[in-house]
């Protein structure tokens, strides 16, 4: 039941993988994210969304070639599969849905 | 959205990054971080975590620099050593299920005992009390027996050092040891053994008054010394060197801080000191001489100012020898082979027997004459660490006796955690994080206490010791082991027994009795505590009496009143100066002797009578004609030192009554004796007075046979007479003193005056006991403390246990005098068995210290009957409030709740 629920950084983590495409690792994420919101983001904890994401079903993980960068290590790459792409999509909808509810008034109050 | 708290850190594209990764490879990130990763983190996902926190540190180190960089992947390394809450992807067959079970039970001990310390406040509050005061004086203890250890170890190679001494014997085979040797001690040592690295010769010389332009200090820790001085000791040199330190008659070497009060920040290599008359000239500069060092010294003057030849002359002993063997020299052959040659040298006391003693145990065991400064000892060592130990050993058994008979209220608990599968393995591991997590708490308190104790204590202990220096981390860390040894040893007794219970019992909620199987584990523990404090209050009342004893037994001479002037030796005009101060008003009588009549070192030489063949030891000092009225000496026998006498002058002796029986005297008067018969030349001395005994040591050695002489034309040919006894009367004594140092200044104005008070002096021989009987008084304070509150929170619990019981018997009616009494009976009943163990222990081991003193106490039944009494008091006083409170209680209320 849990497994469909996206916390608000997941989605954030799921999107930057989904805009990477085959450029998703890691640190490619770590970036894109600190780029799109302006916030700093810690490494590890993208680290872990990760891995957390794809325990859920929502990413699909595969080991890189070897190169000679960064010690040689190899890099994780990440892809969203069905799953996730339909986990965002829902959450996408449902927000969508709250727009479309909302009185232009509130938008005022808001200050917009 | 938060706000923008940085600005935003990519100007470039980070895709183009990779690009320059290599250009920054070489830089390697934090390697403790690095290797915490690779300890840590699951092996399946090292690999990608290393890269990629490799990619972003090279990326840091371009957008923040390298500080920041390094800052930020260290704080990132660590936030990944979270355990992981997903299984090992690679390798799924790692026991990281097992592990994450594994972490997840330790959370949750800690967050029960955390639970049972919080509810149950009152008796974790006791415990860590308890805990943390025994902690703190048993570390404080520990850290100042390290201290003393540690004397004399910071020199390179300080187990190859020895100083040489000696034994003075007569043909009684009579001894008297001593520190000191003939000045051709250390030259002999490099000319005649191979196995000696390199010998010094160390003199201390007497109280100098140094100037430096208008800056004048007294300074008494003055040496004279050789370069080789620094071959044998480690003494760093801040400016100048061993080789420059002593190049002519007028070096000398200061140490730092002398250095920063005459110069203050000058360089003060090259600069003039001057001295009563003389002028040196400062060549170097010394690191302080740390404080646990058997000698320290402020200044070092070159040895041969004393005397051109000292170094080959077997002369007087007046010198301390120190030689460094060379490695793998076997010391005992070494020093056999010294004893016989210095014995064939020494031709001016052939019998004397000469030693060596390893530097390492001068401080803790050496007490001989002469000895640089006053040591330690040994066995208040040994007592000390002994009480620590039973100080925590006491706090250890509240705990077991506290955790056990709280057992009913966890009873449950371990009934249930037993039915839903718990092992009793593991019951255990959780009652020990318990006890351990109270022992670490106490441990943290326990610092507390000791940095706001440390002052103090050092004021007691009269040292200066250091705790929180970074250099005794380790220290620190072994002592925060042992305090979790301590609470694993504590709690495991308790922790076996919890867990041991049937959870079938338990849980039906049959009779769990608090004196049950542990109950009496619980009252022999009880005992063992007031065993131990009944002998620490015998220990105390045994101590506190001798003190007593000694501070009110008189010492055969009048103390009171009497100013003592030192470093007098040698003044032009003296026997004017004196007579102009014996004329002050409010002064009776001018005293001048050789040795400060207490403690401080007289000479000692032989004497025997005409018909006999055997020397006896004598000490003696050289007086003047007043000396033994201004000290209110009692004179038993024939006259006292006059001018009216001639024959005064040239060879006669005052004796006490110790050496007439000594030397087996009927009628001493006017006997004539030979003196020193080993000199080349037989000296008779002839007896004109007897005076009564008196102590010129402190009381731990018995009154040795003792011989005054003036200065006379057969054994001193000089006055060396240093010291003023001036006695005054009753008045305001500021004043008097004040009138002498005026005269004082007159005569000699360029010494620095400088005065003691006589009873003072007399007390400082016996500050060391005296600072053991506080030390002793406030640990056993402390250890009486550990146990009342053992035992009150012990009664609390055995009271509610009863509760109903008292409630039925007031019903039936029962007083309250006659509850309170039952209550207590038990205890009462413990106590009295530990004061029978107690009495023959603490008799032994009192009549032991007792015996170190010459003049001494005898154990008294009174004592044993005050220990009893006093522990009887305390332990019932801490048991009453719970006992009466428990009685009063009104039977309707105790019963009614069910």
């Amino acid at each position: 039941m849990r497994k469909t629920f996206l916390g608000e950084f997941e989605e954030i983590v799921l999107l930057a993988v989904a805009v990477l495409d085959a450029g998703a690792y890691g640190v490619s994420v770590t970036l894109e994210i600190e780029k799109q919101t302006g916030r700093s983001v810690g490494f590890n904890t993208v680290h872990t969304t990760l891995q957390r994401l794809e325990e859920k079903g929502f990413l699909s993980s595969k080991m890189g070639g070897a190169t000679a960068e960064r010690g040689g290590r190899r890099k994780r790459f990440f892809r969203l599969t069905a799953a996730g792409g339909k986990a965002l999509k829902e959450v996408k909808d449902i927000r969508m849905q709250f727009w479309e509810a909302l009185p232009p008034k509130a938008m005022y109050l808001s200050g917009r | 959205m938060s706000k923008h708290n940085r600005p935003i850190r990519f100007l470039k594209p980070y895709r183009s990054y990779g690009s320059m990764t290599n250009k920054k490879n070489h830089i390697k990130p934090p390697r403790l971080a690095d290797w915490l990763l690779k300890r840590f983190v699951p092996a399946g996902t090292l690999e990608e975590v290393q890269g990629d926190l490799l990619e972003l540190y090279h990326y840091w180190i371009e957008t923040d620099g390298l500080q920041v960089a390094r800052q930020r992947y260290i704080w990132t390394a660590l936030r990944l050593l979270k355990p992981f809450s997903r299984k090992n992807l690679s390798e799924p067959n790692r026991d990281h299920f097992a592990h994450s079970s594994y972490t997840g039970m330790i959370q949750n001990y800690f967050k029960i005992a955390w639970r049972t310390l919080r509810t149950q406040w009152q008796y974790s509050f006791i415990n860590i009390t308890g805990l943390s005061v025994g902690m703190a004086c048993c570390i404080l203890i520990l850290l100042y027996v390290r201290h003393e250890q540690s004397y004399d170890r910071y020199h390179d190679g300080a187990e190859r050092i020895y100083r040489v001494i000696r034994d003075e014997m007569n043909n009684a085979d009579q001894l008297e040891p001593y520190a000191t040797t003939p000045g051709a001690m250390a030259l002999s040592m490099r000319n005649e053994f191979p196995e000696v690295e390199v010998a010094a010769t160390l003199f201390q010389n007497r109280p100098m008054a140094m100037q430096y332009e208008d800056r004048q200090f007294y300074e008494d820790r003055v040496y004279e010394a050789d370069s080789n001085l620094f071959r044998v000791f480690t003494f760093p040199f801040v400016k100048g060197s061993p080789k420059e330190a002593f190049v002519t008659q007028q070096s000398i070497v200061i140490t730092e801080s002398t250095a920063q009060k005459y110069f203050g920040t000058d360089d003060p290599i090259g600069k003039p000191m001057r001295s009563e008359g003389s002028e040196y000239f400062v060549t170097g500069v010394l690191k302080d001489v740390p404080g646990n060092s058997h000698f320290r010294f402020d200044m070092l003057i070159p040895l041969r100012t004393v005397e051109e030849r000292f170094n080959t002359i077997w002369g007087p002993p007046r010198y301390h020898t120190y030689i460094k063997l060379k490695e793998s020299v076997d010391p005992v052959n070494f020093e056999a082979r010294l004893a016989a040659y210095a014995q064939t040298k020494y031709e001016r006391r052939p019998l004397d027997k000469f030693h060596i003693q390893a530097l390492t145990d001068i401080h803790l065991h050496s007490k001989l004459n002469r000895e640089l400064e006053a040591n330690g000892d040994a066995s208040v060592i040994r007592v000390l660490v002994t009480i620590a130990l039973f100080i925590i050993f006491m706090a250890g058994i509240n705990y077991i006796n506290l955790a056990t008979a709280r057992s009913t209220k966890r009873a449950k608990e371990v009934g249930i955690r037993k039915t839903s599968g718990a092992l009793q393995r593991g019951l255990i591991f959780q009652f020990l994080t318990e006890s351990v997590l109270i022992t670490m708490l106490a441990f943290a308190f326990a610092v507390v206490l000791i940095a706001l104790l440390l002052h103090p204590f050092n004021q007691l202990a009269g040292k200066q010791l250091e705790v929180f220096q970074p250099e005794l981390w380790l220290v620190w860390l072994s002592l925060a082991g042992l305090a979790v040894a301590i609470g694993v040893i504590a709690g495991l007794y308790p922790a076996v027994y919890l867990s041991s219970f049937n959870p079938v019992h338990v849980l039906k909620g049959s009779n769990m009795q608090v004196s049950g199987s542990a109950g009496w584990l619980r009252k022999a523990l009880v005992c063992v505590q007031f065993t131990i404090s009944i002998c620490l209050i015998i220990g105390t009342t045994v101590v506190v009496s001798q003190m007593n004893y000694i501070g009110s037994k008189h010492p055969g001479f009048d103390k009171e009143h009497v100013i003592v002037v030192p470093n007098a030796r040698m003044l032009n005009n003296r026997p004017v100066m004196e007579q102009r101060i014996a004329q002050l008003a409010g002064i009776k009588k001018v005293g001048a002797s050789t040795g400060s009549i207490t403690g401080a070192p007289n000479w000692t030489g032989n004497i025997r009578t005409e018909n006999s063949q055997t020397d006896r030891l004598i000490n003696f000092c050289q007086i003047n004609y007043d000396y033994i009225d201004a000290l209110g000496i009692q004179l038993l026998a024939g006259r006292q030192f006059s001018p009216d006498y001639l024959i005064d002058t040239v060879n006669t002796l005052i004796l006490n009554e110790t050496a007439v029986r000594d030397l087996n005297l009927n009628n001493p008067v006017g006997q004539r004796l030979i003196w020193d018969a080993s000199m080349d030349t037989v000296l008779y001395a002839a007896v004109v007075g007897v005076v009564s005994d008196f102590h010129f040591n402190s009381f731990h050695d018995p009154i040795k046979p003792f011989a005054f002489l003036i200065r006379n034309n057969f054994f001193v040919q000089e006055d060396f007479t240093s010291r003023l006894f001036i006695k005054t009367t009753a008045g305001n004594p500021t004043e008097t003193v004040r009138q002498v140092e005026a005269i004082w200044k007159e005569f000699a104005p360029n010494r620095p005056f400088s005065y003691t008070f006589l009873d003072d002096n007399f007390k400082n021989l016996h500050a060391d006991e005296e600072r053991f009987k506080v030390l002793f008084s406030c640990l056993t304070g402390l250890g009486i403390f550990i146990v009342c509150l053992g035992l009150f929170a012990l009664i609390a619990f055995v009271t509610e246990q009863r509760t109903k019981e008292i409630g039925i018997r007031k019903v039936l009616g029962a007083s309250v005098a006659s509850i309170v009494m039952m209550l207590n009976k038990d205890f009462m009943k413990l106590v009295l068995i530990a004061l029978m163990i107690a009495s023959p222990v603490a008799v032994y081991f009192m009549n032991r210290w007792l015996e170190g003193f010459a003049y001494r106490i005898t154990l008294q039944w009174w004592m044993f009957a005050l220990a009893g009494i006093i522990s009887l008091t305390i332990a019932f006083l801490t048991t009453a409030y719970q006992s009466v409170k428990a009685s009063l209680v009104n039977p309707v209320d105790s019963l009614r709740a069910e």
